[in-house]
């Protein structure tokens, strides 16, 4: 823990040389995310379809297919992180992740009841039941981690058992769904390759709507991760504050399982990893884990994609073999303890 | 609390709740019979092929899986929660079931042609696998952290769930019977499933009372336990192994039945409190109790489908889990 502490002492031109390295992997996964398929594109005509407006087979199989898929691989990516970092600035408990304490599983849960119900239902009922859902599974979790005390720990055990009611309900449902039971399992299992732009147009301007918002309140984050009474001496209304935090924390996450189903244990690997490299403070922390979670993403979709090249294996498999030692890890760090 | 006498009708009336039970299973489903016509199946009187098959050959053998299964659960928490202290411990919550899904899922996948106790030999080494995984990891100074243990439990099980959904994906169509490890169900159960676990069942359940006195001893401090003779590190390693060999035949019954060796036991310490002369009994009773009711409520709640027992029993069990957390202070 004391070589975290002093990494975020990181300085100035250090960091902005760590966070330019990352966008520029970024991009080079972006590219290679493109030239990736069945049919494989070289860099060189991956970026002559990008930047000529000559409608070739190559443009129109990258813009249509593709594309599609490689934003919002970004999107979810970013937008996860952005949650868990938020949440854990929030709780200050490094285990606090929105897809443990039932947020995610519970947009997941209203989005399966919303198809039962309506199977063709238009995109915005859809997104906004999620949104319901999430709502609905966070405040769960508050009132039972309320009344069992909230001590880091407990508070994951707590959403933990609400995230196999949500879970065993889900997978209830979609026994009566059984003709597209295969592609909500497969997307409930978080996948990104249901990717298309009608979805995309709807729910990529919330989020970066969102992420904005985010960004412009790093200030109030990072006040807050002080604890209540500093933030509160300062002037801030800081139950307002809390309360506008966790509804942008799960609207963030609703409208990504909207796209990408629950990833479980992503935002928990990003704000870890993040933690590593740039320290604790959120206004380095926030930027960073924005960009690397676009990248984690984007990286484990193009693996599964080399990988399993024939068939369509989803990202949430490998993040849960990542996530879960991480979780284990995080639970066994030194500063918990002391609050535990 | 309770006296012997009161103890004992206790135990008589879930025992006689269980038989209601089975009998009211195999009257209603899709297809119900009256009391005679199971009565005659019972008794091999009277035989009609239909009634015959559905009650004898379908449903069963799934009321023996279920009371099998769920006693075992139900068993192994309760020998986990003693030597463990932990009140919340349960095979599922550690991790053991997955475990033992995962092993059986590998073995059955990359070696097709299995013999006959195949499933259980594979279950078995997943388990303490399992297991193994969580304590190490939760160990500090050579000591459990309780409330980690759990957390660990339900992180390593979802890392082996996660490789276990991972092989599904990878196998082909015939297999998709194997899913059901994933959820628990009895669907499943034949004449041969029956075959394949009643033997080491009973085995390990019969061992399993036997061991009623060294179980209280267990629960006393250790440096009591010892200063009397006892062998408390030889008996812990005996008591664990016997808690995973429970969980791990029952998986390969079954699959893994989310919640059950969780709420059985705590259930069985509120009617019969700690002593394990009574606990053991009635912890295995209301297993098997709560396993059949979960699964007739998910077959008979909406006919034509059916929600497997593992769904079923984790929709009842996540609250109590809950309740449970709240009071946990208690139990220390």
């Amino acid at each position: 823990m004391r070589a975290l502490s002093n990494n975020s002492i990181l300085n100035t031109k250090k960091f902005f040389l760590i966070y330019f390295f990352c966008i520029f992997l970024l991009i080079i996964l972006f590219l290679y995310s493109l030239s990736l398929g069945p049919v494989y594109l070289s860099f060189e005509k991956v970026l002559q379809a990008c930047f000529q407006s000559e409608d070739t087979f190559e443009r129109r199989l990258i813009v249509e297919t593709r594309l599609a898929r490689t934003i919002m691989a970004c999107l979810v990516g970013s937008s996860f992180a952005v949650a868990g970092v938020m949440l854990q600035s929030i709780t200050k408990n490094p285990m606090a992740c929105p897809s443990l304490l039932g947020v995610t599983q519970g947009a997941g849960l209203g989005i399966v009841v919303i198809l039962a119900l309506f199977p063709f239902c238009p995109l915005p009922v859809y997104l906004s039941c999620a949104v319901v859902g999430g709502i609905i599974a966070s405040l769960l979790t508050y009132i039972v981690a309320v009344s069992v005390g909230i001590s880091p720990l407990r508070l994951i055990l707590a959403g933990q058992a609400i995230n196999a009611l949500l879970y065993a309900l889900t997978q209830a449902i979609l026994i009566f769904l059984p003709t597209r039971a295969g592609v909500i399992l497969i997307n409930l299992n978080g996948s990104v390759a249901g990717a298309n732009w009608q979805q995309l147009t709807y729910v990529a301007p919330v989020l970066i709507l969102l992420i904005l918002i985010a960004i412009f309140n790093i200030k109030n984050l990072h006040i807050l991760s002080f604890g209540k009474d500093v933030a509160s001496s300062i002037g801030l209304r800081t139950e307002f504050l809390i309360a506008f935090f966790l509804f942008i924390i799960v609207l963030l996450c609703a409208s990504s399982v909207s796209l990408a189903g629950p990833i479980l244990f992503f935002p928990l690997i990003v704000v870890h990893f993040s933690k590593f490299v740039v320290g604790e403070n959120p206004t380095h922390l926030l930027p960073f884990s924005i960009v690397f979670g676009a990248i984690l993403m984007l990286f484990s979709d193009c693996l599964m994609r080399v990988v399993f090249a024939n068939q369509e294996v989803p990202v949430g498999f490998f993040i849960a073999l990542v996530g879960a030692p991480i979780l284990i890890l995080s639970s066994r760090m030194k500063r918990l303890l002391k609050n535990a | 609390m309770l006296k012997v006498l009161n103890k004992n009708i206790y135990l008589f009336i879930l025992f006689f709740l269980l038989l209601l039970l089975c009998y009211f299973y195999l009257m209603i489903g899709i297809s119900s019979f009256s009391v005679l016509e199971v009565w005659n199946v019972l008794t091999n009187n009277k035989l009609i092929s239909g009634t015959q098959f559905v009650v004898g050959d379908v449903r069963f053998p799934r009321v023996i899986i279920g009371i099998l299964c769920g006693a075992m659960f139900a068993m192994s928490g309760s020998l986990l929660q003693c030597v463990l202290r932990n009140p919340m411990a349960a095979p599922d919550i550690l991790g053991v079931n997955s475990a033992c899904s995962l092993f059986i899922l590998l073995f059955t996948f990359f070696i097709p042609n299995s013999f006959a106790f195949s499933n259980l030999i594979y279950a078995a080494c997943g388990g303490c696998i399992g297991f193994f995984v969580t304590i190490l990891s939760s160990l500090e100074n050579k000591r459990i952290n309780q409330t980690r243990l759990i957390i660990v439990g339900v992180a390593v099980g979802a890392l082996f769930k996660a490789c276990c959904q991972f092989i599904i994906m990878q196998s082909d169509e015939r297999q998709s019977s194997l899913v059901s490890f994933l959820t628990g169900t009895l669907y499943h159960s034949s004449w041969n499933s029956v075959q394949q676990i009643i033997y080491p069942a009973c085995f390990l359940i019969f061992i399993t009372f036997f061991l009623y006195r060294q179980l209280d001893i267990l629960l006393l401090s250790e440096e009591t336990s010892s200063s009397i003779g006892f062998k408390v590190t030889k008996w812990k390693v005996i008591v664990i192994l016997l808690a995973l060999m429970l969980a791990s035949v029952a998986v390969s019954g079954s699959g893994s039945l989310g919640f059950i060796g969780l709420i059985a036991p705590n259930i069985a310490k509120i009617l019969f409190g700690y002593s394990h002369k009574y606990n053991l009994f009635g912890s295995c009773l209301i297993g098997a109790t709560l396993t059949l009711l979960s699964d007739l409520i998910g077959r008979i709640i909406f006919p034509p489908y059916e929600i497997p027992a593992g769904l079923v029993s984790i929709i009842i069990g996540a609250p109590y889990f809950l309740y449970l957390m709240k009071n946990i202070g208690r139990y220390k």
